[in-house]
């Protein structure tokens, strides 16, 4: 049985472009296109609005939570071609303001709380910023990859700490580069690394034949693999997998009947949930012997009352 | 599965976020903007996944057989040197023990239940476990158990008396009245006919003899027949050649018996010695009797081929599955797994329970124990034997559920830990985003990481716990909080995670920063007593070291105060904000009439003022400047004074 | 008899249990305290027969149930039918148990409501002891208090008493109670004095480990036991030295409960998170020297625990022993397997 046990009517005015859980699941951060961002307390099916940020100038693409050893910090990315870092001491207050795009910031994300306090984002006008906090100076370095994608960027996500670079031990791999994936409008993807003070383009995986919408590299399990999910206006979605972050071979997990927005993998990385144009969340599960097939669907209801809802098993 | 939603959520398009587990959330997502604000309806939906296993009654299922589940680890690991098939026996044996205390505690409450909902749900989990402890049991006899020269009837008989118990009762009942003439209960002559199928031949001839015509020729023959029927006996002396001889040849003699046809004016006796000699058409005039084919598998094996043994039972079940019955009932769950199971298609069994709604108990416990039995092996279709692995993802998805659970957490972990490394590497996931409330739970799942070796979650757990600290004191700005904070910093040292020491930092700035702030020093109590553990970081050194300056002052031991403290300044670990707290501080050392800075320490503290001046107002830095000229002076001259004398 | 041990699963992780004494019957009531649930209680258990045939096996059936917000953390008798009772969410309860019908529910006589907290923030209250029904709680907040049950108020509050957050607390006497924290710091609070300073401080050891729980000899209370996060165990006589000379590696894990049994000193329980429950006999612990006209007994340091007679009173469970109490031959303990064992025919 599938209970729906809460709705949390966010207030918001306008679209919801994402809502994140922090790191305990016990906090909602929701962005909107009426500039705002809100975050609520949720506790045993009930839900209190904690904070409504306002600080944006246009609507809000992307929201994502730091690891909570740094406090309670939330990113925030916005049209307004801003990045707005909020901190929470007492109450919620803008700590960065960062504004080196000259576009449309689509994304942004937190590095693996093991490399310290780093977020990266990603822009319409190409470009990516890498921001690393200095603890000793208590100021942020930004480091910008220009001309990343061609028209624009629109995801990006970080390769977990704990890879499957081969011949480390997984366990204590502290020295593995940190490594990033993009997603662009040049419908490409590509894998950025760290060396020395440079970040350099290490690999570019074609296969989408249209903008690629979201990339999500999975959470490693410490095996010797690494995974990375993608998907695109070409309805498609493709895992990508390497047992050395080097070289990647695609699967198409599924051709989908509308564009594909927006990919999340569960936390431990074994269930991928693929949202897109269709009105369908649909999750997937690679089975023991490597088939990915559709373990749930959740459809858009037609015409019935909010109680209504139905399951089937 | 399919879930289908309240519709009017979603004009817009839908994206799915993990919660933990089973857990998620569904809101309207748009990548998109519209010129005008769009009025909808911004509803985020909470979704989960109801798991059986959470429920009250079967919570005491899952806490006694992970004490089980973890017994027969250990008794695996120690059969990898000397065979341990007793040890696993007596285990199997206990989880068919909890199974049958669940299914009793389950049907205890459906009874108590007024609900009808809840009274029917209660009584189709009864339904399940039943049939999960028929089938564990069966499994029990063809895998587990060490069967003395493999001769299964004796076991497979008991199995069918065990769950498919049929005119027991009324067997009971007549044998206890004892009466001439029974044959006038309505039951008589099937309950006599279900003791011969189900292998009671001394019961159903106890019945026989109180029938009125017990005496006549026809009873004496069947009776005859019954009684010498040899039954095989592992320990009986002879070799199963011989007793096959024999046994075939008593049933010639039956055989002889039913075809001169004293017995037709009897039909039921005449049935039963058709029974006797395995003919297939009198079994299946008689399904229709029972429920099942189950009811009439050890009579069938009995009369058939006795000395079967527990590889060759397939031929018996299909026999038994195709027999015929009038109300053709469809093909169960159940009768699927027991036709497997005697196949021996162990991978079609573990196949079928993976289809029970039980959240995978059954599947994860039986595999485990077919594994460690070494019983189970499948091959994929490349022919590689993928048993392990499939034990493994069973234990994985089966602890991973038990970890979402705000109390089974632990129970969960056990099973994770028998998987490594993916298992461990998943319940670190889980477990550092699990809500620390409080210490309690922290210090809890620190014993659990520290059994585990997971010492980098350990870490991990003991820096948040430390933010976290500062984060409460974060309204007040006082100290309250630091002393919390630098004691999880100082839990997080050590391994090389360097984790530690910069909590550690945080901290000790945080209450040179409270110090600055209101003059009062926090968590003096544990500076005084914290010791080595000073050393994780110089900010942390200066704060103790710091502490112990203020106690050497409060104890009037200026001498002492003032070396501290000149060692405090030349050591140059203070960082920008602490120098003006640190220079002042020598002010009243060097206004005490008594000499407390020898002229070396005085240069040195001058030295320090002018790199650091712009960390004092000019006033301040004047000020200092003249008490440190004077203490000089004051200095030089006693210096002149000893040296001359 | 030899010892019978017979457990019970009962759905809800066990913290705390203790029996509900009896004037003048055979005790069989219980309490017990849940922790680590989304909802938890403190229920009321009586021990009986199922089957008139089976003498001796008794089964808990729960009376009443009284559900508490956050986890309990302490449950202490302040007489007869008098609990004091902590939880996790910074409350303090007073709660009566019907002397009539044990069915009724649990009373509310008093409730201290966030008595330990951090502003607005939640704060666990780790732990009370009661003395003559003075009752004494430590918190998170490294605040202490004394509550006077009879008349429901606050007689002494110290802000700050420790920097770093509570986890043990004992009356020594009536004026001085001895608290224990997060890092193994022990100190010792005389009640007549005015200033919020420790009497006497010291470390249970160097290793940053928690002092989890205290204990006083019923019948020398200048004896005081202590035991720690790391599993070890520590004795000492105030009398001799205001802290412990040694101390003693017992459990590999944590000590989550200690208890002298009522009836014989001699004899001490403790449990353990490594799922251990062991009887001690201290009588090897005390060495007897005869003075002119009484006898004088004099603690030892606790050396070696072979050589103390250490019984364990059942398997190691696979989870931790949370809790335990003694009456008479009848130790109940609770763990968190969710189960809670009775153990019968204990010699004493």
């Amino acid at each position: 049985m599938i209970n729906v046990i809460n709705t949390i009517d966010t207030g918001h005015e306008d679209m919801i472009h994402d809502a994140e859980l922090d790191y305990y699941g016990l906090r909602l951060a929701t962005c909107s296109s009426d500039n705002s961002v809100k975050i609520y307390d949720i506790k045993s099916g009930t839900q209190t609005l904690a904070a409504d940020l306002k600080g944006h100038f246009g609507p809000v693409w992307q929201v994502a939570w730091a690891h909570p050893k740094y406090g309670n910090l939330l990113a925030s990315c916005s049209y307004d071609r801003k990045v707005i870092i909020w901190k929470e001491a007492g109450e919620w207050t803008k700590l960065y303001e960062y504004a080196g795009h000259e576009s449309s910031v689509n994304s942004v994300a937190w590095a693996p709380a093991e490399y310290g306090l780093i977020l990266a984002c990603c822009s319409s006008d190409g470009s990516l910023s890498i921001i690393t906090y200095i603890q000793d100076s208590g100021n942020w370095d930004v480091k910008k990859i220009p001309a990343a994608h061609a028209i624009g960027v629109n995801s990006i996500s970080w390769c977990p700490a704990i890879s499957a670079d081969l011949n480390l031990d997984p366990l204590s791999n502290k020295d593995a580069p940190k490594r990033i994936v993009t997603g662009g409008c040049d419908n490409l993807i590509k894998i950025w690394r760290e060396q020395g003070d440079q970040w350099i383009e290490e690999n570019r995986l074609e296969m989408h034949m249209d903008w690629v919408r979201d990339v999500a590299w999975a959470p490693s399990l410490g095996l010797q693999r690494s995974m990375i999910a993608s998907c695109s206006q070409d309805k498609r979605v493709v895992i990508w997998t390497s047992d050395d972050n080097v070289s990647w071979t695609p699967t198409i997990l599924n051709t989908f009947d509308d564009v594909v927005w927006s990919l999340s993998w569960s936390l431990t990385g074994n269930i991928l949930a693929v949202s897109g144009g269709d009105n369908k969340v649909s999750l997937w599960k690679e089975s023991a012997d490597g088939q990915w097939l559709c373990i749930s669907e959740v459809a858009k209801g037609l015409g019935q009352a909010p109680n209504e809802e139905r399951s089937t098993l | 599965m399919l879930v289908i939603l309240p519709g009017k959520c979603f004009e817009q398009k839908a994206a799915c976020v993990f919660r933990h587990g089973n857990k998620f959330a569904i809101y309207p997502r748009s990548q998109t903007t519209s010129n005008t604000p769009i009025a909808i309806e911004n509803q985020i939906l909470d979704i989960r996944q109801d798991i059986l296993l959470f429920t009250p009654i079967l919570r005491k299922l899952v806490n006694e057989s992970n004490g089980t589940y973890l017994s027969l680890q250990k008794a695996a690991e120690t059969a990898k040197t000397s065979d341990n098939q007793v040890e696993f026996l007596k285990l199997s044996r206990q989880y068919r023990s909890i199974i049958r205390v669940c299914i009793e505690n389950l049907q205890e409450a459906a009874a108590k239940e007024t609900d009808g909902v809840n009274k029917n749900s209660l009584l189709s989990y009864v339904t399940i476990f039943y049939s999960i402890e028929c089938i564990w049991h069966l499994c029990e006899i063809l895998y587990v158990d060490n069967i003395p020269g493999d001769i299964v009837l004796p076991f497979l008989l008991e199995w069918v008396r065990f769950h498919f118990p049929c005119h027991e009762q009324t067997a009971a009942q007549l044998l206890e009245a004892c009466e001439r003439g029974s044959e006038d209960h309505p039951e008589y002559w099937d309950t006599v006919i279900g003791m011969v199928v189900q292998g009671r031949v001394d019961v159903a001839r106890a019945l026989m003899k109180l029938h009125s015509s017990v005496d006549s020729n026809e009873f004496k023959l069947v009776d005859n027949s019954l009684r010498s029927m040899p039954v095989y006996s592992i320990y009986g002396g002879i070799s199963t050649g011989e007793f096959t001889i024999s046994w075939k040849h008593w049933q010639a003699e039956c055989r002889s018996k039913l075809t001169s046809r004293v017995l037709s004016s009897q039909p039921k006796l005449e049935l039963i010695m058709r029974l006797i000699i395995g003919d297939y058409s009198a079994f299946e005039s008689i399904r229709d009797m029972y429920t099942s084919w189950f009811d009439l598998l050890g009579g069938w094996v009995m009369f058939t081929s006795p000395w079967a043994r527990r590889h060759e039972l397939g031929a018996a079940a299909a026999a038994c599955a195709g027999m015929t019955a009038a109300a053709a009932a469809p093909r169960t769950h159940l009768d699927l797994m027991v036709r497997a199971l005697l196949d021996g298609d162990l991978h079609q069994v573990i196949h079928e329970i993976q289809q029970m709604s039980d959240n995978g108990w059954f599947a994860t416990h039986l595999t485990d124990i077919l594994f460690h039995c070494g019983k189970l092996k499948i091959l994929d279709k490349h022919q590689t034997n993928v048993t392990g692995r499939l034990r493994d993802s069973l234990v994985l998805e089966y602890g991973c559920l038990l970890m979402e659970h705000k109390s089974l957490w632990s129970v969960g972990l056990s099973y994770l830990a028998t998987c490594p490394p993916e298992g461990l590497r998943r319940a670190e996931l889980i477990l550092e985003r699990m809500p620390l409330h409080s210490n309690a739970k922290a210090m809890r799942l620190l014993a659990e990481a520290k059994k585990y070796g997971l010492h980098e979650l350990a870490r991990g757990v003991c820096v948040c716990m430390s933010t976290r600290a500062l984060g409460v004191d974060g309204g007040g700005g006082g100290g309250a909080g630091v002393g919390a904070a630098l004691a999880w910093a100082v839990r997080a040292r050590g391994g090389g995670g360097g984790g530690g020491g910069a909590a550690c930092g945080r901290a000790a700035a945080r209450a040179l920063r409270a110090y600055g702030a209101r003059g009062a020093l926090p968590a003096a109590d544990l500076l005084l007593t914290a010791g080595p553990h000073l050393l994780l970081h110089d900010t942390l050194l200066l704060l103790g070291k710091y502490c112990d300056f203020h106690r050497l002052y409060k104890n009037r031991e200026f001498k002492k105060a003032g070396k501290l403290l000149v060692s405090l300044i030349t050591s140059k670990i203070a960082p920008d904000y602490f120098w003006e707290t640190l220079l002042l501080d020598t002010l009243p050392l060097l206004e005490s009439d008594e000499l407390i800075f020898s002229s070396e320490d005085t240069y040195e503290i001058m030295l320090c003022l002018e790199l650091k001046s712009s960390s004092l107002s000019g006033e301040k830095a004047d000020l200092l400047r003249l008490a440190l000229v004077r203490n000089l002076a004051r200095a030089s001259l006693a210096g002149e004074e000893s040296s001359g004398e | 008899m030899p010892l019978d041990v017979q457990g019970t699963f009962v759905s809800q992780k066990i913290n705390k249990v203790k029996w509900i004494p009896e004037e003048y019957v055979e005790t069989n009531c219980f309490l017990t305290g849940s922790w680590d649930d989304d909802v938890n209680s403190i229920k009321v258990w009586t021990l009986e027969r199922i089957h008139e045939e089976e003498e001796d096996i008794e089964y808990p059936r729960p009376l009443s149930e009284y559900t508490v917000d956050g986890d309990v953390t302490q449950i202490k008798l302040i007489d007869n039918n008098k609990i004091a009772v902590s939880t996790s969410n910074g409350d303090v309860r007073l709660l009566e148990i019907s002397a009539y019908d044990k069915k009724s529910p649990l009373r509310e006589i008093h409730v201290w409501e966030k008595l330990h907290s951090f502003g607005s923030d939640q704060c666990s209250c780790t732990s009370l002891d009661n003395l003559d029904g003075d009752i004494a709680t430590i918190g998170e907040d490294g605040n202490f208090n004394i509550l006077n049950s009879r008349r429901g108020e606050i007689t002494r509050t110290i802000n700050g008493a420790d920097s770093c957050s509570l986890h043990s607390v004992c009356f020594i006497k009536h004026n001085e109670v001895i608290t224990g924290n997060f890092r193994g710091h022990m100190k010792i609070w005389d009640l007549r004095s005015d200033t919020n300073k420790p009497a006497a401080s010291f470390l249970l050891a160097g290793d940053e480990m928690a002092a989890t729980c205290i204990l006083n000899h019923p019948t020398q209370p200048h004896i005081i036991l202590a035991g720690s996060e790391s599993g070890s165990l520590a004795v000492w006589d105030l009398r001799i030295n205001s802290f412990p000379t040694s101390l003693l590696n017992a459990h590999s894990a944590g000590v989550t409960e200690m208890q002298f049994h009522p009836e014989n000193p001699q004899k001490l329980l403790t449990c353990s998170v490594s799922g251990e429950i062991w009887d001690w006999n201290m009588e090897a612990m005390t060495k007897s020297t005869k003075g002119p006209d009484n006898q004088v007994t004099t603690w030892l340091p606790l050396e070696d625990k072979n050589a103390m007679m250490v019984n364990s009173l059942m398997p190691a469970l696979h989870k931790s022993i949370n809790t335990l109490h003694c009456d008479k031959g009848k130790i109940i303990c609770g763990a968190d397997n969710e189960a809670i064992y009775l153990i019968k025919n204990f010699k004493y």
